[in-house]
């Protein structure tokens, strides 16, 4: 057993018993004892992704698994520094926001760094208990960091709300996952793969309830319908830089475990009945996605359902594994995708974190006019939505043109889908052009006594996004052919 | 003497009892009890499997899914806590402060 493999995630776990030590160790409660929290849970994390890019510049990659839970591949380097470089961006984002609003920034910070270590620990499990235990870790970590502000009577609804849903999706996953043990006889998902790949019986009960409960609890996890209730309550009543980390890093998270597995169950006799049920719940989430946020008048809420939506494209994309001649573009494509997606997602909450200051709340009409007061902020937003939509010049359109491709290669059966996704988009972009047209377009509001200026991490986050989405529109190449790379190792 | 198919059916009885009382319950304690009862349900099921196919495995990740179920009620209880002290009332119904 080597430990080198997990070196970046146990630099993560000691950034979070530092926070600790240092909320412990030093001046209490005043704005430079918060700052030194930020700063080492944000350098941490830093140092951490420094050494997964070392290992990849000094092509220093074949590292020995632990046992067979968790697996350092390509993948997992992929998704590992994703997550990261999606929890660097949140603590930058929750510097000024915590200075002002949250009294425990030790546990704040703390938190952060152990969800997103669950997080990295999800996305290279390869077997159950290692998967499930990252998964909790994720997910208790993440409730408390949504109820951490105890004055707020939604923030703690949210959180319960997300702890009750929570749990329930992980007693149905778990359901699933114990038929799955009973019979292939093995809790490693190479072993599964194995077993199930030989497989000669007839269809039966026992292979239904795995799958179908398997999916539904990784559907609650990823927020596609109709597993979706929970999402506009916890973003809505979630802190802004918390709502901002459960949509880029919950999500991609999740989406990896559920690339995991279903390529673990991708054998000619499961494969129809998960393929069946995926297309289902993309068609439901985007059009639902999307029809219910044209309606919405609080901008958090209209991201739970643009996020529901974008787990439905991204679902669609992963109808596609099934097919054997499109699955290595399916999964260039997913990959791509929810690097694009927590670009344009944290670049838009950035956004969003100095326009609701600014207004005040985060109803949409009171965003109404603040493109002259917050021109940097106002621009970042559009350009954020714009490709959120698809639309070109921006890797959003990339994505959704690999992810779409990709479907089509599949077999025309997946057409409509393909149809769906794209009517969902000029859906999408009615509800998105709206909130640019109040931005720009409507009269400009008084605004005494606000601070204007945007803050140094604010900037440096959404300049960081819009050049990811703009970089990655116009040099897909290196991280496609990077990505295409992966489905030679799984 | 009880088989492998008894162990599994209790299991699907406490499962589902727990789903169904999960989904018609409007006391938040219950709701939460529920949810244990599921876990149990899926314990036996997991130490059912294992014992039949003779795998220590099984059993291993059994013990994992309650030491987590036990983290879980204690951050739920401490959440339910709080929302009592902020709204004064256990019933799921009246947490509604967020519409859309």
């Amino acid at each position: 057993m080597n430990l080198t493999a997990i070196l970046p995630e146990i630099l993560v776990c000691l950034t979070a018993l530092a926070v600790i030590g240092a909320d412990l160790g030093t001046y209490r409660n005043d704005s430079r004892r918060r700052g030194l929290m930020a700063w080492i849970a944000g350098t941490g994390l830093t140092v951490a992704l420094a050494v997964l890019f070392g290992w990849q510049l000094g092509g220093y990659q074949a590292f020995v698994g632990i046992y067979s839970s968790f697996r350092p591949d390509a993948m997992s380097w992929f998704f590992r520094c994703t997550l990261l470089v999606s929890g660097i961006f949140t603590v930058l984002l929750s510097v000024d926001y915590v200075k002002d609003r949250i009294r425990h920034a030790g546990e704040f910070y703390a938190l952060l760094c152990l969800a997103t270590l669950g997080a990295m620990f999800m996305v290279a499990a390869t077997d159950m208990v290692t998967f499930y235990l990252a998964l909790e870790l994720l997910s208790i970590s993440s409730f408390v960091l949504v109820a951490l502000r105890k004055d707020s009577p939604k923030a703690s609804e949210a959180a319960l709300k997300y702890l009750v849903f929570g749990a329930l999706s992980s007693g149905l996953m778990l359901y699933g996952l114990s038929f799955l043990f009973g019979m292939s006889g093995s809790l490693e998902y190479a072993q599964i793969f194995t077993y199930f790949r030989q497989y000669q019986e007839p269809f039966n009960l026992q292979l239904l309830v795995a799958v179908l409960m398997t999916l539904a609890g990784l559907g609650y996890k990823v927020s596609a319908v109709p597993f979706h209730m929970w999402t506009p309550d916890v973003y809505q009543g979630a802190p802004m830089p918390v709502t901002a980390f459960l949509s880029a890093t919950s999500k991609v998270a999740a989406f990896a475990a559920l690339l995991r597995i279903l390529e673990t169950l991708n054998v000619a006799s499961l494969t129809p009945l998960w393929a069946l049920v995926l297309m289902i719940m993309a068609a439901l989430s985007m059009t639902l996605g999307n029809l219910v946020a044209a309606v919405q008048q609080d901008v958090k809420r209209m991201f739970a359902y643009s996020s529901i939506a974008h787990a439905g494209y991204i679902l669609a994309g992963m109808v596609a594994l099934g097919d054997s001649a499109a699955h290595d573009t399916a999964l260039t494509a997913i990959c791509y995708y929810l690097l694009v997606y927590v670009f344009m997602n944290l670049g838009a909450f950035a956004a969003l974190m100095h326009l609701t200051r600014l207004a005040g709340s985060s109803r949409i009409p009171d965003l109404a006019g603040l493109a002259t007061k917050a021109p940097w902020a106002a621009f970042i937003l559009s350009c954020c939505l714009l490709s959120l939509t698809g639309l070109p010049p921006f890797a959003g359109f990339t994505g959704k043109f690999y992810l779409f491709g990709a479907l089509l290669s599949a077999g025309s059966e997946y057409v409509w889908l393909v149809g769906v996704g794209v009517l969902n988009s000029v859906v999408s972009l009615y509800y998105y052009s709206r909130l640019m047209r109040l931005m720009y377009f409507a009269p400009t509001p008084e605004l005494e006594g606000k601070d204007l200026t945007l803050s140094p991490a604010l900037k440096l986050v959404s300049g960081f996004c819009l050049a990811g989405i703009v970089g990655l529109f116009l040099f897909p190449t290196p991280v496609l052919t990077f990505v295409s790379a992966l489905s030679a190792l799984l | 003497m009880p088989g492998l198919t008894h162990y599994l059916s209790v299991s699907a009885i406490l499962f589902f009892l727990g789903l169904t009382g999960f989904l018609s319950r409007k006391n938040i304690f219950i709701m939460l009890l529920s949810i244990e009862l599921m876990l149990n349900g899926i314990n036996l099921s997991f130490v059912a499997f294992a014992r039949h196919l003779n795998q220590m495995d099984g059993h291993v990740f059994v013990f994992f899914v309650i030491g987590v179920a036990a983290a879980e009620a204690a951050i739920s209880l401490a959440l339910v806590i709080l929302l009592f002290k902020n709204r004064d009332t256990i019933n799921v119904d009246d947490y509604n402060a967020m519409k859309g």
